[in-house]
Formats: C-alpha cells, structure tokens, sequence
C-alpha cells in the first residue's frame, strides 16, 4: 500500500520520526509510483520557488522606495535627558504650585496678597510653559506631565489652606 | 555601523540607529510585504507599520535571537493586519475535506505546469489563508528551513510541513480551477 502524499510530503522535509522515515525510505526505494510522486515534488518546490522570485521590475521598485524618512517621522523624538527632565519636573511643580495657590486665593481661602504674585507669575511662565508642554507632548512624555502638575497644585493648594489657617489661629 | 551596535544605541534612545536598521532591511521587509499582500500601496504601508512596531516592541526583542527573523515576523503579522482592516483578506476556506481528497487521490494537474504562470502563482499565494501564506513566503521565497520557520513560528516541524503541504494543495486548486482573478487578487 502507498503511503499518502501528506505523508511522502513530511517524508520528504524530514519531519517523520526516525522509525516512520526509515519505513517510508524502504517502500520509495522499492515503488517507483512513488518514487516519481517525491521527484514531482521536489519540481513543484523549485517551480514555485522560482515563480515567487523578485523580477527586475520589482527589484528596480523595491530600489527605489525609502522607507527611512516616512518611518522616522512617525517615530517620537527622544525623550529628555535626565537634568533636563529634572528642570522640567520642577518647572511644572511651580506652574501646578502656583495655579494651586490662585485657585485657593480665587475661591477665597486666602485673601490678598497671593493673588498678584501667582497671576504674575503665570503670566510671565505661561506661554514657556505652553511651549514646553507640548515640545514633552510630542517626546511622548505626556503621561508625566499630568501628574506633577496636579502635584504641585496639590501642594499649592495644600500650602494656600495651610497660610489662612495659621493666620486665622494668629 | 555593526546590527549589534545599532540595537544597543536603539535600546538607549537613538534614533539614528534606527534609521540605520530600518536602511539595511528595508529591502527585505518590503519585498516580504509585497509578496504577502499583492500590492505595492499595501506593501508599502505595511512595511511601514513593521518598521514602527519593532521600534515600539525593541524590549521585546531576544538579541539571541536574528534580528532579521524578528522583523520579518513582523512584517508578516502587519501585512495580515493592515489587509484585514483594509477589507482585503478574502480567506480560502480551509476545507478538511478537499485536504483529505487531495492528500490521497492523484492531482489533475502539475502544480510545475500551474507554476509557469508566474503572475497567477503570486495573486494564488496573495490569496491564500494566511497561515499558508505565510508558511510558503517562509518557504520558498524566503528560502527559510522547516526548523528556521518552526522556531519562528513557534510551531513544530512536523505541523509547519502539514501546513505547507496544505497551501499547496490550496495553490493548486486556486490555480487550477482559475479561482485567482484580478479581482480576488487583492
């Protein structure tokens, strides 16, 4: 009895066991049926390999694309070096700090004089601020901004109730 | 620039080295894409998206491991992915008993014969399901050993010479009843 064709094909890759291959290997050397099935294999796998080949139309195609600046754009520019993180962490902590304070200030836990320092100094850190936000939004870094800005509005905030307490108890 | 040297400056956040990969494999990958998908628009899209996901996916990487094996597996995964979202993946269907049909009974027709419409064979694979696809790309265009697909497949050898004799027997039907036309190209 032939083997079946899966069988021949798995006979032929190499990925029968030792005893299954040797068996097969006994009937192929005796059957020339199947002896012709295995040689019509191995055309197949070098008609097809050939069929799938690059021709020079494709190759001169494959030349002359470049995928190098499309794949780079795509990709974030690198995020901050350490210190530079560090100043922008701090930055951000003051910018959290102060919006903090002018919203305690604004909905009066604490009276004057917060009110013009904070107002000031958005005013001169906002539009840098601005920049950098979104400079560290691009770098892929906003996930952090977040955070330390309700950070440090936190602490603004925190620092604001604690000032009008002390003065309430003085 | 040596590969091993671009991976470690990648890994550190150097995007030159990148480039540099993405320079010396680009070739590869496209070609890979193209041969999946059939067309150059897709091609080049997927090889695109390959490209963009090794970058995000590099700690994943195994540097024991051939980085070239690694982003072609890739490329195979997004051109699958990007035709699938695309509408374009028309699907054989994967009938049991045709393979059993096919795996005993004589072929009506040589697949060397089938195989001199060179154009026919590639929209065929293009159209195949693609796990065969992906196991005859591995196989004959990318001239890969069964053991090289079985570890990048993470399947065994004796189900990576099941699969690809079954794209065969799906090639040959494709081809022979004249299944593949423009428009199931894709």
């Amino acid at each position: 009895m032939h083997p079946e064709k899966e069988r021949l094909h798995l006979y032929l890759s190499g990925a029968l066991g030792p005893i299954d291959h040797r068996r097969v290997e006994a009937h192929v050397n005796d059957c020339a049926e199947c002896a012709s099935v295995l040689t019509e294999m191995r055309a197949e796998d070098a008609a097809l390999a050939d069929a799938l080949k690059l021709d020079a139309a494709e190759r001169r195609w494959l030349d002359s694309l470049d995928l190098v600046a499309p794949v780079m754009a795509q990709i974030p520019a690198a995020p901050p070096t350490t210190p530079l993180l560090v100043l922008v962490v701090v930055l951000l902590s003051l910018a959290g700090y102060a919006g903090g304070s002018l919203w305690s200030t604004v909905t009066g836990l604490l009276p004057d004089p917060g009110v013009g320092s904070a107002v000031s100094l958005i005013r001169t850190a906002g539009p840098a601020l601005l920049r950098l936000l979104l400079w560290l939004g691009r770098g892929g870094l906003l996930p952090v901004i977040w955070p330390v800005l309700v950070i440090g509005a936190g602490l603004g905030a925190w620092r604001a109730f604690f000032t009008k307490e002390a003065r309430g108890h003085a | 620039m040596e590969e091993r040297e671009a991976l470690r400056r990648c890994r550190a956040g150097d995007r030159d080295a990148f480039a540099h990969l993405v320079r010396r494999h680009q070739a590869s990958v496209l070609a890979l894409c193209y041969r999946m998908t059939g067309s150059r628009e897709d091609a080049a899209d997927a090889a695109q998206q390959a490209f963009l996901q090794a970058y995000r996916r590099l700690e994943t990487y195994d540097p024991a491991q051939p980085f070239r094996s690694w982003l072609m597996k890739i490329a195979a995964n997004e051109s699958i992915a990007l035709m699938r979202r695309r509408g374009r993946l028309k699907e054989i269907a994967d009938d049991e008993a045709l393979n059993r049909a096919a795996a005993s009974g004589p072929d009506a027709h040589s697949l060397v014969e089938l195989a001199e419409d060179r154009e026919a064979v590639r929209r065929a694979v293009a159209a195949l399901a693609p796990r065969y696809r992906t196991v005859i790309l591995q196989y004959y265009f990318e001239g890969l050993s069964y053991q090289e697909i079985a570890e990048r497949s993470g399947l065994s050898v004796g189900t990576v010479s099941t699969h690809l004799f079954r794209a065969k027997q799906q090639l040959r039907r494709l081809l022979s009843e004249g299944e593949v036309t423009a428009h199931h190209a894709p």
